[in-house]
Formats: structure tokens, sequence, C-alpha cells
């Protein structure tokens, strides 16, 4: 069944923009506030900015059930590993963003236990920057990784699972 | 002469006391900048502390700084200087206690006598390597267990070494190592990592149960990890664990000159980041001998004071939304929103301010700018309104804070609790009033006082709190002096060479920084006194006999800021 | 009216639409709860998945379809994969004897809108909403983890702890109207010319203090308490497995609501039922009535969860045990005792 599909571009790429549109419609950020910017996460959360016009205002403190991991502040040495779990607790399709300077290559700490950028463990999809980044900002960051996962094909990873596709 | 620097008799009776008492042990001493320091012998040192708490009244151990003197332990000297600043309330002498020590020795232990110092000695250890003979679990505080070395050493390296025990250890999915682990012994539940050596034994029954909260937790207000020791629900035993953040910020500051370490102070208590800026600015001032002009100084307090409004608007919504009560989340974010509204407009930034740099302030306070002041300040009272009726006598939220998580006056003391949640059991320590910096002593305020010290009178006290800094706001917009907004510093600050320990009121209890500098632009020494890291210390005596429900509530009334703990 | 209408096409449509109505009305819930709650926190909530955000819960069912399925290496299987079954059904199979409205008349035919009448209507519903207790605990044990244990022994407490409060105030109602069956308690309370709510107050606000607790509702939300327990019970529960879980505690808010209005607020009668004075007010259909008085029981539980700070479990097991408890079954041999003497 899987041949008659992949012979149907149409059809999948209907499927692909009404699951994408789900999935950038309702994603759960799993806020793995750390430092500074989870203040800024939080704002973001709150009355003025509102992040549950997107849909996004459901913080699941389960990794299980969370979509999105924000990883906001300084990710340090002893941290590392407790990232790294909950990003693989995380079910698929996951999407990663690297809040904050701190998060994106160590911000203004070059020392001796703070890892110099969040990517060095979890890919990340989108870098918000700033320090901390403002509500805006980090809305606009966002906003982009929506735009980002109207563009992926997610048939293409149901369909094979096995193909490690980039999405 | 900055204000608080004035030479005091209760100085000299102090010291003459000491050296009367301890003719040999006492090396050398004297009284400058209005400080008293000491040094002593190591073999004397248990006793002149033993001396100082019984008989002269010091109660509470500030900080334990260390100082490296990798270059006088060439030369034949010793290696570390171990500082000890103590603290005497109620008439609020300040002690430094000097004591040389050199790598091999251990120096004897405070913790029998002063139990604030419990965790000041365990980092001066892990950041050192300095040994304490008769300390209840000397262990690492901040780096991992299985880190070797000691980082705030002047001859390790400030981006660390390229050596596999600095590396993080990531976990892959197939490890079996740590299920291993936790299998070993399946009656005593859940096991923590085999290389915890704070002792966590006394006498443990089947029925307990050890949980783990955090490191990632959507309560603990950051990355603070507890281990708790949990019978049926009832605490026996919390022990937090700390290091998730440690960000190596006093190694950094050695590096970096003293005008780049103030936006840095930011990020320490990030929720009240311009009591950072004024706290380490405050030491630099004093030390450099440079006077702030009177208009600066209003505006410095303006500032503070809006920054503790804002402090404490973050902390009640946190607690709320602990305890369950979102909507008051969202209330008191909103009203936060205004105040950093202001900041924006003052100098650009909302969270990390760095509002107030060495000599002065940035920016004036301009027409437009005091008349929206004035307008937040008249909103903000009626969003604590809306916030109070929904909460003081709400029969849920008693029952939830009332009689919960106690700590009398003299346990607090003890503890070395500052801030709102020291005055919350009666004890009226507030630095402000009594050791006062910055134009304090020019404005007309109360200080709020609780009575039992549980959670409910932390509250109030903090809401109370949040009254008086409006009223002090509006009479320092009312008595803005004119003048200049800062004085003459040079673009280079070479400050000479000294040391001192200055404290503020920062919204989250007594937080102070040690400043040594060495003559260069650059400091040789800073420590930071971070309140919250003192007032954790507490946390296990007001949980114990709670439920396990109550540690979230308790943790969130002690209003800590990981950034400060960990630095 | 052919047979074949009347025996095959009349009851498999009730059945659909008995299984339709509590999905749709879950959708419709979790939008309001969303939007309500914003609203009470002074934002706006979704308002940009469709129009005015009414899409928003599709998106979150699409996406939730969508996810991977993760199980332990340790979980035990059936009971894991069962749990979110039994209490999805549990709420579901509850509806069989809740009447959606008022009987409609067609010509000469009157269609019930319930798929069954039985005598004992309300000895059913109550029993069969019980079972998922039985999800909670199989979840919490199978995920073979500590905090959905705590989570899932808690819940367990609070729900059967509260059921005897709901049992004790059911029974008030079914002596004055003499008979277990819902749709024949509404026809007493029209009878009688009023809600039994008005009458039997204390009972009424006994029941939904204890309706409140026994869906895991805030105040009483201890069990899946974000700030305490990460996620209590469905702490290990992801994708589809959990929007069971996450839809199945909305279909039994929408059961006792719909409970609670028929036990106590005269189901699809108007207000004043007997008084001629208010007989305009028939002019709107019993089921929109219905309808109107869910909605707004539904309304209360929201306007509750964004007010109220969260009970400590053993204030909440408190307060049943020592005021809930008692209060019903003075209340209960009050109510005997009047029904015995007139």
């Amino acid at each position: 069944m899987t041949e008659a599909l992949e012979k149907a571009p149409f059809f999948l790429a209907r499927a692909d923009a009404f699951i994408t549109w789900a999935q950038k419609n309702s994603l759960w950020p799993f806020g793995s506030g750390l430092a500074c910017c989870a203040i800024e996460m939080i704002a973001t959360a709150a009355a003025r900015f509102d992040i549950a016009r997107f849909g996004m205002e459901l913080f699941r403190a389960s990794p299980r059930q969370a979509d999105l991991f924000i990883v906001a502040g300084t990710v340090t040495n002893k941290m590392a590993p407790v990232i790294r779990r909950l990003w693989d607790q995380m079910p698929d399709p996951k999407w990663a963003l690297a809040m904050g300077n701190c998060a994106i290559n160590g911000g203004p700490f070059p020392t001796y236990s703070v890892l110099q950028g969040v990517d060095k463990i979890i890919p990340v999809d989108v870098y918000v920057a700033g320090c901390p980044p403002t509500p805006q900002g980090l809305i606009h960051g966002l906003m982009i990784l929506q735009e980002k996962i109207a563009r992926s094909h997610p048939t293409k990873e149901i369909l094979n699972p096995d193909a490690r596709i980039r999405r | 002469m900055p204000e608080s620097a004035a030479d005091r008799p209760e100085l000299r009776q102090a010291f003459d006391a000491l050296t009367g008492r301890f003719p040999d042990g006492v090396l050398s001493g004297g009284v400058e900048k209005g400080e008293l320091s000491v040094r002593v012998g190591k073999d004397a040192l248990a006793s002149v502390l033993a001396f100082l708490k019984d008989e002269q009244g010091f109660n509470a151990v500030d900080d334990i700084i260390v100082l490296d003197n990798i270059r006088a332990s060439g030369e034949g000297g010793k290696r570390f200087t171990v500082l000890y600043q103590l603290c005497r309330f109620p008439d609020f002498l300040r002690l430094r206690l000097a004591v040389d020590v050199c790598e091999t020795e251990a120096l004897d232990s405070a913790v029998p006598v002063y139990r604030s110092a419990d965790w000041a000695e365990r980092e001066a250890f892990d950041m050192f390597g300095v040994r304490f003979e008769g300390h209840p679990g000397l262990c690492r505080i901040y780096m991992p267990d299985e880190f070797e070395g000691h980082p705030l050493r002047k001859d390790f390296p400030l981006g660390g070494r390229d050596v596999a025990s600095e590396a993080p250890r990531i976990y892959s999915r197939e490890s079996d190592s740590l299920q291993a682990l936790e299998r070993q012994s399946p009656e005593r539940g859940i096991r923590h990592s085999p290389t915890d050596t704070h002792p966590w034994n006394s006498a443990k029954g089947i029925k307990e149960i050890d949980l783990n909260m955090g490191p990632q937790h959507p309560s603990t207000h950051g990355v603070l990890r507890l281990k708790l020791a949990v019978d049926n629900e009832v605490v026996l035993r919390v022990v937090p664990v700390l290091g998730y953040l440690h960000r190596g910020m006093e190694k950094l500051w050695e590096n970096l000159t003293y005008t780049q370490v103030v936006p840095l102070t930011d990020r320490l208590d990030y929720i009240a980041a311009l009591s950072n800026n004024l706290g380490f600015v405050l030491a630099v001032e004093t030390l450099a001998g440079i006077e702030v002009p009177r208009r600066a100084r209003y505006i410095r307090v303006v500032l503070a004071e809006l920054q503790r409004l804002a402090s404490h608007l973050a902390w009640l919504g946190f607690m709320a939304n602990d305890i369950g009560a979102m909507s008051v989340l969202l209330y008191s974010f909103e009203a936060r929103e205004h105040v950093l509204d202001l900041f924006e407009e003052y100098c650009g930034a909302r969270l990390t301010v760095h509002g107030i740099r060495i000599g002065g302030v940035p920016q004036d306070l301009d027409g437009t700018l005091v008349a929206r002041i004035r307008t937040v300040l008249e909103g903000i009272p009626k969003h604590l309104a809306d916030i109070r009726a929904l909460l003081d006598e709400n029969r849920i939220w008693k029952e939830r804070t009332v009689g919960v998580g106690l700590i009398g006056a003299g346990d607090a003391v003890e503890y070395g609790l500052t801030g709102p949640s020291l005055r919350a059991s009666g004890v009226p320590w507030d630095i402000r009033k009594d050791i006062p910096y910055s134009s304090y002593e020019e404005f007309d305020f109360d200080v709020p006082l609780g009575r039992n010290g549980d959670i409910y009178d932390r509250y109030i006290v903090r809401l109370e709190e949040i009254f008086q800094s409006i009223r002090i706001v509006r009479q320092a917009l009312d008595g803005l002096p004119e003048g200049a907004i800062s004085a003459k510093v040079p673009r280079v600050l070479k400050v000479p060479p000294g040391e001192v320990f200055h404290t503020i009121e920062a919204p989250k209890g007594v937080l102070g920084f040690y400043v040594k500098s060495n003559g260069t632009d650059k400091p040789e020494r800073v420590k930071m006194k971070s309140p919250s890291f003192i007032n954790l210390q507490s946390l296990e005596h007001m949980c114990k006999g709670n439920l396990f429900s109550d540690v979230v509530g308790i943790l969130g009334s002690l209003d800590i800021v990981l950034g400060e703990i960990d630095k | 009216m052919t047979p074949f209408v009347a025996d095959v096409l009349i009851p498999v449509g009730k059945v659909v639409a008995v299984i339709l109505y509590p999905m749709v009305m879950v959708v419709v819930m979790i939008w309001l709860e969303r939007r309500v709650v914003a609203l009470i926190q002074g934002r706006l909530g979704p308002n940009r998945v469709g129009f005015q955000g009414i899409l928003q819960p599709v998106a979150d069912a699409i996406k939730l379809f969508f996810k991977e399925n993760i199980m332990q290496r340790q979980a035990d299987k059936l009971l894991f994969n069962i749990s979110p079954v039994l209490v999805m059904f549990s709420s579901l199979l509850a509806f069989c004897f809740v009447p959606l409205g008022e009987p409609i008349r067609i010509g000469s035919y009157t269609l019930t809108l319930w798929i069954a009448e039985s005598p004992v209507g309300l000895l059913i519903t109550l029993g069969l909403s019980s079972i998922s207790v039985f999800g909670v605990i199989f979840g919490g044990w199978a995920s073979n983890s500590k905090y959905p244990l705590m989570g899932a022994l808690r819940s367990v407490v609070q729900i059967l702890s509260y059921e005897i409060p709901i049992g004790l105030t059911a029974l008030t109602v079914v002596f004055i109207a003499r008979s277990m069956d819902l749709v024949e308690i509404v026809r007493r309370q029209e009878s009688s010319g009023v809600w039994y709510g008005f009458l039997m107050p204390l009972s009424f606000v006994v029941f939904w203090i204890s309706a409140v607790a026994e869906t895991n509702r805030a105040p009483f939300d201890l069990p899946e308490a974000e700030s305490e327990l990460v996620a209590g019970y469905h702490t290990e529960y992801s994708g589809m497995k959990f929007a069971y879980f996450y839809m199945a505690e909305y279909a039994h808010m929408v059961l006792v609501s719909s409970l609670v209005v028929i036990l106590f607020f005269g189901g699809w009668l108007p207000p004043f039922p007997g008084v001629k004075a208010f007989a305009f007010l028939h002019v709107l259909p019993g089921s929109i009535w219905y309808l109107i008085k869910i909605m707004f029981f539904l309304f209360l539980y929201v306007w509750i969860r964004a007010t109220f700070p969260r009970y400590r479990f053993d204030s909440l097991i408190r307060l049943v045990w020592k005021w809930l408890i008692p209060l019903s079954l003075v209340n209960f041999l009050a109510v005997a005792l009047v029904r015995y003497l007139l």
C-alpha cells in the first residue's frame, strides 16, 4: 500500500498540509526554564504577550506529552545529561528551540562549566537570539518555527520510518 | 566618603576583647573603611569563633571567602587565605577573620559553632580545595562529584581543561547502567547515585521512599534538585543538590574589568537585576573612594525600589501558581509588565537591566518618565487589591499557608536567614534601616514584620513591602535634587589595592559583595554572598514534619533564584 | 413507520448520537475552557486556529494522533494499554441511560432521546462511571514509575471517598421522586412544579462539590497537579493514549453536569415549570433549556478552576470524611423523615 501511496503525490501533499497544519497549531512546549530566559518565556505566556493565541499555552510538565523543547537559559555541563535525557524522552515528532544567547553558543559565559551551545547535544530547529530575547522576539521565533513545520513532510516519515529524512 | 563607612567605637572594643583573650592567636588586625579585619592563626580558629559567638554575640557567618595567593605560596607563604565574614545583630558590627592555610593543611570547621557556615565551607572546598575538619559532610556543592580539580584556583584555566572528567556525561538511550544502579536495592526504593557522599542515612525504615524533585521540575523556580526522604507523604529529610546552573561567574569576573563585570551581575538574581548591579557598584565605589552625587543616589533608590516591586510581584505569581491559584500568576505578571515598561523606557532592557553603573546612573529621569512612574505606582495597588481579595481570606489558601513551614526567630538567625523570610519570623533586620546606603536614611518607610514565620507571614510581609516601596519611590521622586547623575569615573577604572565587603538589602535578602583589588583594572577576587544560597539552607528545617505537597509551597515562600545560588 | 426504521435505523441512530454527543461536547469544552480561563486571566486564549479558535481542539487531537507511541520496557504492557481505554470507555458507556433532551414528537411518533430507559438508571450510570477508577489505578501502576504511582494512589483515594456523598445526596432525590429512573425524575419535577435543587439546596451543594472532586478538577486536582507531581498518573503517556485521558476527563465532566441538571435542575424543564405566568418560557424547546443548563455547569467548572488554589491532599480527605459525609448523612435522614411524615 505504501508503494501505491508514494505514486500519488497530490494526495501526499494534501495529507502533509493537513498534518502540518495540526502540528504547527498545536505545539505544546516543554518549558525547560533554566535561567533568566525562563522569566521572559513565562512573560510570553502571560497576559500581555499571550502565547495562548497560537495554542501554545499548555506548557506540559512531562516531556512525554510535549512537542517543542524550548531551552531557555544556560546549559551547564552538569545539566547537559538531564537535557539530553529529557530530549530523548520526548516522542517524535519533536522540535527544539534554543532561546537566548546561552543556549545558542554559551552566551556571555565562556567558562569551564558552561556548555557552549545546546546544539552540541540536541538538534536545534530555531535559534532565538537575545540576552534575554524579548517576548516579541520569542514569538517571532515560534512563528518561524511554525513556518518551518509547514514546510516539512511528515508523510515521508510515516511511510518510510527507517529512512532518516531531514525535515 | 561613602555613607556606611564610619569608624565605630564598638569595632575597637571588639578588637581589644579579642586580642585580650587570644594574645597569641591574633596575629594582626585593624579597622579600615569601617570594617574590622583580624588575622588569626590556624590553631586558634575554633576557639576564636566560639568566643566570638558565645561571648561577643556575633550571631551569624555572612560568608566564607577564600583567596588564592599563588604568588605568595611560591615565595614560601601559605597558599590560601580563608576569610570569615561575621556579623553581629542587632548593632550590625562586621568582623572579618583571616586565616592562612596551605594546600595540605585542614582548617577546623565552623559548622559546630555557626550552622550557617555549612554550605559556604562546602563551596570553599569545591572551588579551592580547602579542607575543613569536623564538617558534617564535606563534599562538592557546585561541580559534579566526579570533577577533578578546583576551578577558582588561579592556575585553573577559565575555559576549563580538555579532559574527560569535565565533559558532560550524556547517557544514550541504550544505557542500562542507570537502570542497573536503580535496581540495586529494590526494598529501599529508587536509589541515588552511589557517588553521593553527603550523609543521607539516619535510621531508615522500610516504609520510606527516596524521592527526587528536579532538576527539571515545573515548580522549583529553576534547576534545583531536591532529594527528599518521605514517609507516607511526611517529609523526613530534604537535601538540595546545587550546581546545575553554576556558570563560573566569579572566575569570569577575575578576567574582566570592573565596568565589564557590572552587566554580568544582572544575570545573578535575574528577577531583580538592578539590585545586583547596585550591590557590586557600591562595593567598588567604596573601595575606589568614588563619591556618588546626590541626584544619582536618589535615582538609584527609585530604580532599586521599583525593582523590588517587580521582584515581589514575580515571586507572588510563582508562589500562587505553585499552590494552584493560576490566575494570580497572570495578574501579578500583568502588574509587573507595567514596571518593566518603565525600565525599558529608562535604559532599554526589561529584564537584565544594567541600569546602575559605577559612579552613578547612565540616564537622567526627565519629566515624562517621572510622570509615567507616578502613573504606574497608582495602578499597582489596584492590581494588588484584586489579588489580595482572591487570596488573603481564602480558606484554601490559608489552610495551605498558615502554620506551614514554620521557623522561629532564634532558628532563623542561626541559619543565617535574611530578608523578608527573616522579618516574617519577627526579626527586624533590614539593611536599609540599619546600615543605610545610597541615601536610604533620608527616606521615611516602615519595615513590615511577621509573627510566626510561616508561609502566610512571608506572603503578607512581602505584600506590605510592595506598599513601602511605593512610598519610598514617591518620596524620592518628590525630593529629587538637582545635580549630576554620575561621578567622573575614568574610562579604564584602576582601583587602588584593598578589600571591602559591602551589603545591601536586595529583595531576596542581604546581598553582599566582597571585592579585593590589586591596583589593576581587573579585580583580584570578587565573591558574592548570595541571600538565596544561605536561605536555602533553612529549607530542611522548615519542611521537616510537613507533607510533601507543602515542600513546593515552602520553597516558593522562601523566594530563591537559582542564578544567584549557583553563581 | 416501517419496522426497519423503527427497530434498526432509529436505535442505531441513537447509539451514534449518544457516542457523538459527548465527543462534540468535549471539543466544545476544551475550547471553552481555554478561552474562558484566558479571559478570566486577562488574556485572549486560542483565537487563531479557525474562527475564534474553534478548531484548536481539532488541531490538538490530530497532532496527538500523529505522535509517536512510546512505551517503556519496564511497563506492564496490558495494563498500560488498557487504562486509557477503560477511562474513556466508562465515561462514554455511562451515557447510555442519560437522556440528551426532551422527547420529540414527530407526527404520531415520539422520538425519545435516550438509548434506553431503566427503572434503576441512576444506579447504573453512577456505577458505570466508577469504572474509570480502574483506568486510573492501572495507568499509575503500569507506568512503573514513582510519580505516576503516587498520583494514581491519591486519585483513587479521592474518587472512592467522594463517591459516598454523591450516592447519599442522589438518594435524597430518589426519595422525593420515588424512582431511580432518570427520565421519571425529570417528569416528577415537572409534575411537582419545582426543581429539586430548590427543594433540597444542601443536597445540591454537597453533590456538586463531590462531583467536582470526582472528576479530578480544581480545586481537587492534586493527582494531576502540574506543580507537584509532574503530571500525575498520566505522566508516562504520550500521543493518542494521552488524548484518551485528556478527553475522558472532559467527557466525565459532561456526564456529571448532565446528572446534576437532571437530578436537581429539572432536566429539560424551563424555570418555574408549574407556574402559569411563566408558560411563555416553553417557547424554547426543552432540549435547548437542557443544553443551556449543562453549559452553565460546565462554565462553573471552568470558573472555579481559574479562581481557587488547590487543596492539599490531606485537607481534601479531611473535607470529605469530616464534613461532606456527615452532612450528607444528616441531610439524608432529614429528607427521609420529611418524606415519611408527609
